[in-house]
């Protein structure tokens, strides 16, 4: 085993990792910051693929109150309403900091100014971009702001345990695992930012980095932290459809569906009439998944479980323009979108729930911070797209500063080392190569698609608890390979452990909630209900029970009454 | 994004062979018959399928699997592509070879160490270093003036280290920043945003100079994000020609 001292621990490697790491440094010139990334930094997560944009008041006649109000409204409400404003009101200044400190260039108007456009959900065009491959633009920039600084950079090292100190009250570092060379390293820290990413993978149709494995959540579980809104899992519902392929589900952008992109069955109905006669194709990307997924299961499916997006009648000419990324991607399956049909499927994207933070990114644990899809409720029940970048990049600043802010006062505490031992002991194995591994986190997959997933009800939960049981002891009955470096088998194993405890959480979040609100749908509860108006906030007893408890949403800059009411969808 | 060709239809539902240079596997097996699911297979589908039915110790790096992140460069039939945008259909041979990318350090079968690539990125200090980081509004900037225009022509780089694999061969100094750096130089030279300005020709004139039109063309060749590498050069010529001439 190895040993490390820092200052500040991060673990993640996307945009939140990043722009805290870049705000720690700049906020505390004289602390070693760490960042260990499962991939190579910067290209592992999820920020790198965000196509839609970010959304942010920039317009005179725009406003926070106007995109606060879209955001707990595409939040069916229970949005924390404190965090939900920090989004909305932090999300200028990080804008202002990528263009003019890291270089980031946004798309302009013909007159130079700044070019919004509206993603679903939004009543004000506040959606800045860069075509329709905005992330790249943001990640490129942030990470060679990283690369400038003095700031320690450990990639293909994946976090395995929080480690505390002897009080066990405490996190002060964590136990890592570096995947080429097979080392255990501890490091011990003042505190330790969780931005490791969502776990939409758990799923087996998503877009999301597929090295993401909920890894933060879990760790964070494991330790104790408390969860809040862990039913909400977000599917977008246009994912490419390419069998056979790692490029299944896939998300074509929301962009297409804005600007007049129909959606048709196996029989060529446009049947979001059926659903949302209203706002057709540009309703949430809730109502619009649900619908998808309601009419495969209704047998009006094409052959391979999806519907068609048609954008045909938009032209090639405005396609090309508007969205060359998704045009080429398409072309490179064989489908043209000027001439063809593009069959696509409700896809696994983005994780609501998550850990419970205050405004500042500190959770319930002391010394554990966490930004990005690690935390929780900002969004509610359904996030808008455009919110989801704003949120890293404005949550992975501000963890940044306040992780530099705890690491500053209470310095660096020796790591308990009993608990060390424990957590190590477990990798001390003699077994072989099976192969297994990658086998049940398939069966795991698909068994979180058919039951955990868009359309859920309390046969189909209580079969999933089931389900995990076995697909948990099979993972236990698995010996620990001697081989540790170098062992792609090994790292499956640990992506499956993971996932299974997050599947834990959402089983248990989804049975509580017996209505429907945002992307959550129980087909034995189709109604919204006001009695659940409500959080759920899970943790681990230190017994090793799944505690669940409800807390009502505290409306403490919004009242009920003046949210009701449908979010005006611009034409 | 590269311009894929139409994939070969036939293809799916037969069979290929990848041939995997497996430096340190030990004797592992470097020789796999592959079903191809679907006529858009890409060899990162491949390279999973050996992982997932035959050997689970198979090293290779993949990320996003849509050609943004630029994790998966590996050298394919001798030429430097992303493993999860070649379609299987495209390549002619019905045995594929496989490599890691050339003039990094083999960390495990396909995997190469980057940190001396991104070494080549921070040398350069290719990042922004601001003229106004105070300021609290956006730059006008009219997409079709010559600045941006010039600028976005070579903007888009995903740092996959393909370009430094294709010119691996020449005799470049130790310190040479390597084809990505050079490009995001130039970029920000010509960034009004930038304070540093000229300033940043000066650590690069040697390897402008010695860095071949062969050896860029190639690296252009082989650029998964189409970025004009050959223009790169010529235009960092130029600039420190200008320069030097007190331009």
């Amino acid at each position: 085993m190895q040993s490390l001292s820092c200052d500040i621990l991060i673990v993640g490697g996307g945009g939140a990792a990043l722009f805290a790491a870049i705000h720690a440094r700049d906020a505390a010139p004289d602390l070693d910051i760490v960042v260990a990334s499962k991939g190579l930094f910067g290209k592992s997560g999820c920020t790198r693929m965000v196509q839609g944009g970010y959304n942010v008041v920039l317009h005179p006649e725009d406003s926070f109150d106007k995109h606060y109000d879209d955001t707990l409204r595409g939040g069916s409400l229970i949005n924390n309403q404190e965090l939900a404003w920090t989004l909305v009101t932090q999300a200028p200044e990080r804008v202002f900091e990528m263009e003019n400190s890291f270089g980031c260039t946004f798309d302009r108007n013909a007159d130079g100014t700044i070019h919004q456009r509206a993603l679903a959900g939004q009543s004000f065009d506040r959606t800045i971009h860069r075509g329709d491959l905005t992330g790249i633009e943001i990640i490129s920039r942030l990470s060679e702001q990283v690369l400038v600084r003095d700031i320690e950079m450990l990639n293909e090292v994946r976090g395995i345990e929080l480690l505390f100190d002897s009080s066990g009250k405490t996190v002060v570092g964590a136990l890592l695992l570096d995947q080429h060379s097979g080392d255990l390293v501890a490091v011990e820290s003042s505190a330790v930012l969780l931005a490791t990413g969502g776990a939409a993978p758990l799923y087996r149709i998503t877009p999301a980095s597929l090295e993401k494995s909920g890894d933060g959540l879990a760790m964070a579980y494991r330790a104790g932290a408390e969860f809040v809104d862990m039913e909400m899992m977000q599917f977008h519902p246009t994912g490419l459809i390419v069998d056979g392929s790692l490029l299944n589900g896939t998300v074509l952008e929301e962009g297409l569906r804005g600007a007049g992109g129909h959606l048709l069955n196996a029989d060529h109905e446009r049947y979001m009439e059926r659903y949302d006669p209203e706002k057709m194709e540009r309703s949430t990307r809730d109502r619009v998944s649900r619908s998808g997924m309601m009419e495969i299961r209704a047998g009006r499916g094409t052959a391979s479980q999806g519907v068609y997006l048609d954008v045909r009648h938009l032209g090639k000419d405005f396609l090309l323009k508007s969205s060359p990324g998704m045009y080429e991607r398409c072309l490179s399956v064989g489908t043209d979108m000027a001439t063809d049909l593009i069959e696509v499927t409700p896809t696994a994207h983005f994780q609501m729930g998550g850990v419970r933070i205050e405004s500042d990114c500190r959770t319930s644990l002391s010394g554990l911070f966490a930004a990005g899809e690690d935390a929780g409720g900002v969004h509610g029940a359904n996030r808008l797209g455009g919110n989801g970048v704003a949120e890293s990049m404005v949550f992975g600043a501000i963890a940044g500063e306040s992780i530099a802010r705890h690491a500053k006062e209470t310095g660096r505490v020796a790591i308990d080392s009993e608990r060390l031992s424990v957590a190590c002991a477990r990798f001390e194995g003699a077994g072989e190569i099976t192969g297994t591994p990658f086998q049940l986190k398939n069966r795991l997959r698909a068994l979180a698609w058919d039951d955990l997933g868009i359309l859920r009800n309390a046969e189909g939960l209580a079969r999933t608890a089931t389900g995990l049981n076995t697909i948990e002891e099979e993972l236990n009955a698995l010996p620990m390979p001697r081989q540790r470096g170098g062992n792609p088998d090994l790292q499956e194993r640990l992506d499956a452990e993971n996932l299974l405890d997050v599947a834990r959480l959402i089983g248990a979040a989804a049975i509580l909630r017996e209505e429907s609100r945002g992307s959550h749908f129980r087909e034995d509860f189709p109604d919204t209900d006001d009695r659940f108006l409500i959080n759920f906030i899970q943790r681990r007893d230190p017994d090793g029970t799944l505690k669940s408890e409800s807390r009502p949403v505290e409306f403490s800059r919004r009242a009920l009454e003046t949210l009701r009411g449908e979010t005006l969808i611009p034409v | 994004m590269t311009g894929t060709p139409s994939p070969n239809n036939t293809i799916a539902g037969g069979t290929v062979t990848l041939e995997i240079a497996r430096g340190d596997s030990g004797g592992g097996k470097t020789r796999f018959e592959i079903p191809v699911l679907s006529a858009h297979a890409r060899v990162l589908d491949a390279l999973n399928w050996i992982r997932e039915h035959e050997d689970p110790t198979l090293g290779f790096r993949y990320a996003c699997r849509v050609g943004m992140c630029g994790s998966c460069a590996i050298v394919v039939n001798g030429k430097e592509a992303l493993a999860c945008q070649m379609t299987i259909g495209e390549i002619e041979d019905t045995t594929i070879r496989v490599e890691p990318l050339r003039g990094l350090p083999v960390q495990h079968d396909l995997i190469v160490d980057m940190r001396p690539f991104f070494a080549g990125l921070a040398r350069a200090e290719a990042a922004l270093r601001p003229r106004d980081p105070g300021r609290r509004d956006l730059s006008v900037m009219p997409p079709a003036s010559n600045e941006r225009t010039t600028i976005e022509a070579q903007n888009g780089c995903i740092t996959c280290g393909a370009c430094t694999s294709a010119i691996a061969d020449e005799a470049l100094d130790e310190n040479a920043v390597g084809p990505a750096a050079l490009n995001r130089l130039l970029m920000l030279v010509l960034e009004e945003r930038d304070s540093a300005g000229n300033a940043r020709l000066a650590g690069i004139a040697a390897e402008v100079q010695t860095l071949s039109t062969d050896a860029i063309a190639r690296a252009e060749s082989v650029c998964p994000a189409n970025i004009p590498l050959a223009s790169t050069l010529e235009q960092l010529k130029s600039l420190i020609a200008d320069h030097d001439r007190g331009g």
